[in-house]
């Protein structure tokens, strides 16, 4: 009797030790993450002139998405939706803690600013810091062989779920600066067009050499693989690179024609994204 | 034949309808970029100014107006003047710069003017750009 209470505390503080470590790793990852972001002038400035409604409608869309990551990809051996959606909240609070002590650290957020000011310029890095805080707890942890038969296990459903996971990180990335916009306006429709080509071509590269694990995939015929995994991802893509530009406010007084150049320019970054999410996942 | 079989699964319906929804946006996206393409002129910034509104403000009035581009070329860096005239007379001058007027769309902004514009005859127009 005594000797299992024994055994239980140490197990118990064994396992916070752990988590303590994780959090950190979680912290680290999130810092590694986001500081292309939390450098970026035109973050700090949405977090001003970005609609609040927009801010809430892509928190809500993330925290479903960390969930979908800690199941899909996950580090500590989740089996529970209830343990996902906790790591999810660990990581979304790591990702908000860690930007906002990152923003106060470079003179980003001082005193005297407006509270919704800061609670915006702190949310919108919020996401891509919890994305890096949830991966840093798979990349830089040990991979358990648990881990690897997951990874075995991962459907296409999953697979197009993860690619719009790297896609968004990688769009996120680009989204916010001037020069999205300004590559739009110099390109003409032709070159939209030879973009939107090269954005294939380099995807199926990617995806074939990468090789996406599950499904026989090799079995196959190429246009099996390149319908499948490289069209479905682009267009995965392009979704991901139109939602992140209409919360960005990018898409205000565009028609439909006009939102097409932003999306396919965008859609590039995004494409890449998608196809090496194999590798960050 | 039969080992084929073995690995080869059948691939459910929400897979295909994915797929082929997939499929159909990435050639609609590719058909539209086609069209503009295809009806794209490269003719340079056609900008015409209008005003949406005036209102009355702390600084005096404020004309607020879209800058509408008919060309085929984005204009960055579009000044936009407005003139209050009397008769011949000029009376008042504000200037402004868009950073932006994309081909085809519009770009709205704003002018501040010590006079009421209502009462005075107002003109607005684009001065200048500068390609992208």
């Amino acid at each position: 009797m005594p000797l299992n209470i024994l055994q239980e505390e140490r197990l118990s503080s064994d396992s916070s030790r752990q988590y303590i470590k994780d959090t950190s790793r979680a912290g680290a990852g999130a810092l590694i993450f986001a500081f292309p972001l939390l450098m970026t002038m035109e973050m700090w400035e949405l977090g001003f002139y970005m609609e609040p409604v927009r801010l809430l409608i892509f928190l809500l869309v993330s925290l479903p998405m960390l969930v979908g990551l800690s199941h899909y990809s996950g580090f500590e051996d989740t089996f529970e939706w209830r343990e996902d959606v906790l790591d999810a909240l660990t990581a979304f609070a790591v990702g908000i803690a860690t930007s906002a002590a990152m923003l106060v650290l470079l003179a980003i957020i001082r005193g005297g600013m407006p509270w919704d000011e800061m609670v915006g310029k702190v949310a919108v890095q919020a996401v891509p810091a919890s994305i890096g805080a949830m991966l840093a707890r798979t990349q830089f942890g040990k991979h358990s062989e648990s881990d690897e038969r997951r990874k075995e296990r991962v459907g296409y459903i999953r697979t197009l779920f993860l690619m719009s996971v790297g896609s968004l990180y990688l769009a996120f990335n680009v989204a916010p600066t001037e020069e999205m916009i300004l590559i739009g306006y110099k390109m003409t429709p032709s070159y939209g067009l030879v973009l939107l080509a090269f954005s294939i071509v380099t995807m199926h590269a990617l995806v074939y050499t990468i090789g996406f694990h599950g499904e026989q995939e090799r079995e196959h015929s190429f246009l099996y693989t390149f319908h499948r995994f490289t069209i479905v991802g682009y267009a995965v893509a392009l979704l991901v690179s139109l939602f992140v530009l209409w919360m960005f406010g990018r898409l205000e007084d565009k028609s439909l024609l006009q939102t097409v150049m932003p999306t396919v320019v965008l859609g590039f970054p995004a494409a890449l994204g998608a196809a090496t999410t194999r590798l960050i996942l | 034949m039969a080992e084929d079989h073995s690995t080869k699964r059948e691939v459910p319906l929400i897979e295909k309808l994915i797929a082929a929804t997939g499929l159909l946006l990435v050639t609609a996206v590719a058909g539209s970029l086609a069209y503009q393409a295809a009806t794209h002129d490269g003719s340079p910034p056609d900008i015409e100014v209008e005003v949406a509104g005036i209102e009355t403000v702390g600084a005096g009035y404020l004309v607020r107006f879209f800058a509408r581009n008919q060309g085929h070329t984005t204009g960055a860096q579009v000044r936009i003047e407005g003139e209050l005239r009397q008769g011949e007379k000029l009376l008042e001058q504000s200037i402004t710069t868009l950073t932006y007027v994309p081909d085809g769309g519009r770009q709205e902004g704003g002018l501040f003017f010590e006079r009421d514009p209502r009462g005075h005859h107002l003109r607005l127009r684009a001065t200048g750009y500068e390609k992208p």
